[in-house]
């Protein structure tokens, strides 16, 4: 699974010394490998998602920084002191878990109150504390409700007050989102998001969900099979994916398997219909490799007849996909090359099976991945 | 939790088991080898399997467990059926009934039945004046009787894991069967005796321990006429005070049970195996 | 098997009578007017209650298995919800074996285990007290804790624990104030089991009970051998009215389904 640049350190773009750096962590369960030299670094304020599919290890990687799970390799550091051995209670973090952990048993006042009772605080500042968090989350009127009482979105603000009400050093968060249904995730998505530029607590947060991850992240660190493989803004992991699996875990993606070939001045990508199609300039790989143009639905023109401007594809129309807010198109050239294509309605929508239609893209939509399948 | 916190919790529970219960019973075994006159030898061992009279004892005992358990077998079924199909409300009720008697021990139970078995007792007393019988049933001092005592007492251990084995084997299968046309005795012989065999295993073994190493019921209803092997280790260990004696007759009996003890570990195994395997 | 039909209905509830017969046999007899076990009593009275409660012997015997029952009870709680409690949420190399181990006594004839201390305990010079009862007892009655505190753990939500740490609380505060409170009711119920184990044990007391240090099982035993009156059937019956109380207020408050496992 390497990439040509080598491991990956997802690097703070922040100067000032990281709140949180990973070094060379790795961890083994048994037989498998579940990470396998992680570095990683958190700047003061970030914002950072961990995604990746189930199984790539990003749940037991915040369990390590949470101090739950001991690392076989690598360090810990939180401001930068070195944590590693230091065992959860003694750090400074506050982890709001999948399925919440509320205390049953106590009411919301009293899991709020945990911790801090936990540090020997005072009555009366922890009164305060606690009144000044659950207003924060806005939870004022429940304080003496039991967690059954409460709805699921209800109980992960308890838990958030919770873990809040301590000043941590950095927030982490499982899946925070997975629990909830659709319509409520997209609130409390940008609640969280809101509450942590608020307070500017350092968030690192755990989601196998990339729209999450495109809308709530200042840095998204994707991983798979316990790797790294890439680490950046939303904006550019998005347009500028490593390979195809981050592209494809990332939204959808058209990838048209082919070839570099130089003709003449230019550098064109052929692909292995024969379908010609321009590079940008500062894009260029070797010529003749193999390679996978990457291009974005959603970045696709497409025109109606079958005569276009220069420089367009012709095909046609395969299937029509409405999905309320967008339709789906699928396209076949006359090439052979299947695309599909992502429009915004309305403007689409008397589009049928079998029309004929043109396409085209800016060349700096088009994104090179290497071909790993021809590598192999 | 690391393992080494671990070792350190289940410390005291292991240790006192080995001081309070281990170290004795490997005394009992040296005990037992302890010969008349000083010395050590088998000759206690020999004394109670090979001398008819004592022998006689083991094969009682035998005979009688393996009929106490039989019978728990059958009676525990419906038991142990209706405890699995019942709701949460009613399965609670349903063990109140089942585990209080466990509780109140031995001599009052063996107590009632002495009286309910009695020449003038409950069940004479109905029988007679139903005109079934003209003269009162011996049961008391009887084996029957004995066997009707161990049952009452150890009904509940073979109903517990059979419920449990029953639980495990979704109620969808017996509907499915039924409605493929199959009435309940089939449905009873075909699918619910073979997937909880397990379970019954595990039951007849724990009933069967216990009634071998039973006392106070045996004493009650038995008295000297019924020959069981724990009323005789009584017997000689605190009137006779032949103590050589009565370890070697308690190692055999603790053996036969630890032999047994290991088959029902293995059969949970079995029955875990199944259970994971029906999910 | 059909569950519904009223003949199967009406065989369970049969076999539940039988069950109780001895129970109910005894809390009949005790009734009895006359002293003779004749059943159906010709006349009720509650005499041989009174007679219970005047026999000073009695008495002294009710004592001393309440103080060696509540011993055991607590001593078996605490070595069994430790054990347990590693057993249950820790990698414990060969832990299945260990627990086969602590519950074995289960299965294992309690008299052996009588006979044996009452041996060593001669072999030592310990004489009879109520430590050298509750030293037998405690054997007995550790598997019924070790069980129900096992199964109470294994459900338990470890996440609980882990969020408990990550709000700063070390292990002792997250065992008193989290895991403690939510498994309390499978403690009472261990406790209950294990003090009534202990209280109406005959095995293991019959061996090891002294002239000042006898349990009520055993005086009771020792006066059926003698006398013939209604004594014990009042004695039995006080006892099992406490036990079934007992019972019934697990059923009412914590559920007893736990054992259904």
């Amino acid at each position: 699974m390497g990439s040509a640049a080598g491991p990956l350190v997802a690097a703070s773009p922040r100067t000032e010394a990281p709140d949180v750096e990973l070094s060379g962590i790795s961890k083994r369960f048994g037989p498998t490998e579940v990470l396998r030299a992680i570095d990683l670094t958190v700047g003061r304020g970030e914002l950072v998602c961990l995604l990746g599919p189930s199984g790539c290890g990003k749940t037991t990687l915040l369990r390590i920084l949470a101090g739950l799970v001991q690392p076989d390799t690598g360090r810990v550091r939180i401001r930068g002191r070195d944590v590693t051995s230091m065992p959860a209670y003694e750090r400074q973090l506050g982890l709001v878990f999948q399925s919440y952990a509320l205390f049953p048993h106590m009411t919301v006042r009293e899991n709020v109150a945990f911790g801090l009772d936990a540090r020997g605080i005072r009555r009366s500042e922890a009164s305060q504390r606690i009144a000044g968090v659950l207003e924060l989350v806005h939870l004022s009127g429940l304080d003496r409700r039991y967690p059954r009482q409460l709805s699921g979105g209800q109980q992960q603000r308890v838990a958030l007050a919770r873990a809040l009400v301590l000043n941590p050093d950095v927030l982490l968060l499982d899946e925070p989102l997975s629990n909830l249904d659709a319509r409520l995730r997209q609130e409390v998505r940008d609640e969280i998001r809101a509450l942590q530029q608020e307070t500017g607590i350092t968030t690192v947060l755990v989601t196998h969900d990339q729209e999450e991850a495109l809308t709530m992240s200042d840095r998204i660190v994707v991983l798979q099979a316990g790797i790294i493989v890439q680490s950046g803004r939303p904006l550019d992991v998005y347009r500028a994916p490593r390979d195809l699996f981050v592209a494809g875990f990332l939204g959808d993606a058209n990838a048209l398997r082919g070839r570099v070939e130089r003709r003449g001045d230019v550098v064109v990508f052929v692909t292995s219909r024969g379908l010609v199609v321009a590079l940008d300039a500062s894009r260029g790989g070797a010529s003749g490799s193999t390679a996978i143009l990457l291009v974005r639905p959603e970045a696709i023109e497409i025109g109606r007849g079958a005569a276009g401007p220069a420089g367009v594809f012709a095909g046609a129309v395969t299937a029509v996909r409405y999905r309320g807010a967008t339709v789906d198109l699928g396209v076949r050239l006359d090439t052979g090359d299947e695309l599909r294509v992502l429009k915004t309605l309305p403007g689409y929508q008397g589009v049928r099976a079998d029309e004929r239609i043109w396409v085209r893209w800016d060349a700096r939509d088009g994104v090179l991945l290497p071909d790993e399948a021809a590598r192999a | 939790m690391t393992t080494a916190r671990a070792w350190i919790l289940l410390l005291p529970a292991t240790l006192f088991l080995v001081v309070g219960f281990a170290g004795p019973i490997v005394f009992l075994g040296w005990t037992s080898l302890n010969v008349k006159g000083g010395g050590f030898g088998l000759e206690q061992y020999r004394r109670f399997l090979l001398d008819p009279f004592y022998r006689g004892f083991l094969t009682e005992t035998v005979i009688i467990s393996l009929v106490t358990t039989a019978v728990c077998g059958v009676l525990a079924y419906p038991l142990a059926y209706q405890l699995a199909r019942t709701g949460a409300r009613a399965r609670s009720f349903l063990l109140m009934l089942l585990i209080a008697p466990l509780m109140i021990g031995d001599v009052v139970r063996g107590y009632g039945w002495l009286i309910a078995l009695g020449d003038y007792g409950v069940l004479n007393q109905l029988l007679l004046a139903a005109g079934v019988v003209a003269k009162p049933i011996r049961l008391i001092f009887t084996p029957t009787g004995v066997v009707i005592g161990l049952v009452q007492v150890l009904l509940p251990f073979m109903v517990l894991p059979l419920a449990a084995a029953i639980g495990t084997i979704p109620v969808d299968l017996e509907e499915a069967s039924l409605s493929l046309g199959a009435r309940h005795g089939r449905i009873f012989r075909k699918v619910l005796l073979p997937l909880t065999l397990p379970g019954l295993a595990a039951g007849v073994v724990i009933v069967f321990a216990l009634a071998m190493g039973s006392f106070a019921i045996p004493m009650f209803l038995g008295g000297v006429r019924v020959k069981i092997v724990g009323p005789l280790v009584f017997q000689q260990a605190m009137l006779t005070g032949d103590w050589p004696f009565a370890a070697a007759i308690s190692s055999v009996l603790f053996a036969t049970s630890l032999l047994l003890l290991v088959a029902y570990t293995w059969l949970g195994g079995a029955r875990r195996g199944l259970e994971a395997a029906g999910r | 098997m059909n569950a519904r039909s009223p003949f199967f209905r009406a065989a369970t509830a049969l076999i539940y009578l039988f069950l109780l017969t001895p129970i109910l046999v005894v809390a009949i007899a005790s009734l009895n007017d006359a002293a003779s076990l004749a059943f159906p009593p010709k006349r009720l009275s509650l005499r041989w209650y009174g007679a219970f409660l005047s026999a000073g012997e009695f008495g002294r015997a009710t004592g001393v298995s309440l103080e060696v029952a509540i011993t055991t009870a607590a001593i078996a709680l605490a070595l069994g919800t430790a054990a347990a409690y590693a057993l249950a949420r820790a990698p414990v190399p060969g832990g299945f074996v260990v627990l086969q181990y602590l519950t074995a006594p289960l299965i294992l004839p309690a008299l052996v285990v009588g006979l044996a201390l009452l041996q060593v305990y001669s072999r030592l010079g310990v004489s009879p007290s109520v430590a050298s009862l509750v030293a037998g007892h405690a054997v007995v009655a550790l598997p019924y804790t070790v069980r129900t505190m096992y199964a109470a753990f294994a459900a338990y939500d470890g996440t609980l624990d882990d969020a408990a740490a990550t709000l700063g609380a070390r292990p002792l505060r997250t065992f008193f104030k989290v895991t403690l409170p939510l498994v309390m009711p499978s403690v009472i119920a261990g406790g209950v089991f294990a003090f009534a184990i202990s209280f109406s044990n005959i095995m293991v007391s019959v061996f090891l009970s002294g002239p000042s240090t006898t349990t009520l099982p055993v005086r009771m035993y020792n006066y059926i051998e003698f006398a013939n009156d209604p004594t014990i059937a009042a004695i039995s019956t006080v006892v099992v009215l406490a036990t079934f109380l007992a019972v019934w207020g697990l059923h009412r408050t914590v559920g007893l389904g736990g054992f259904f496992r």
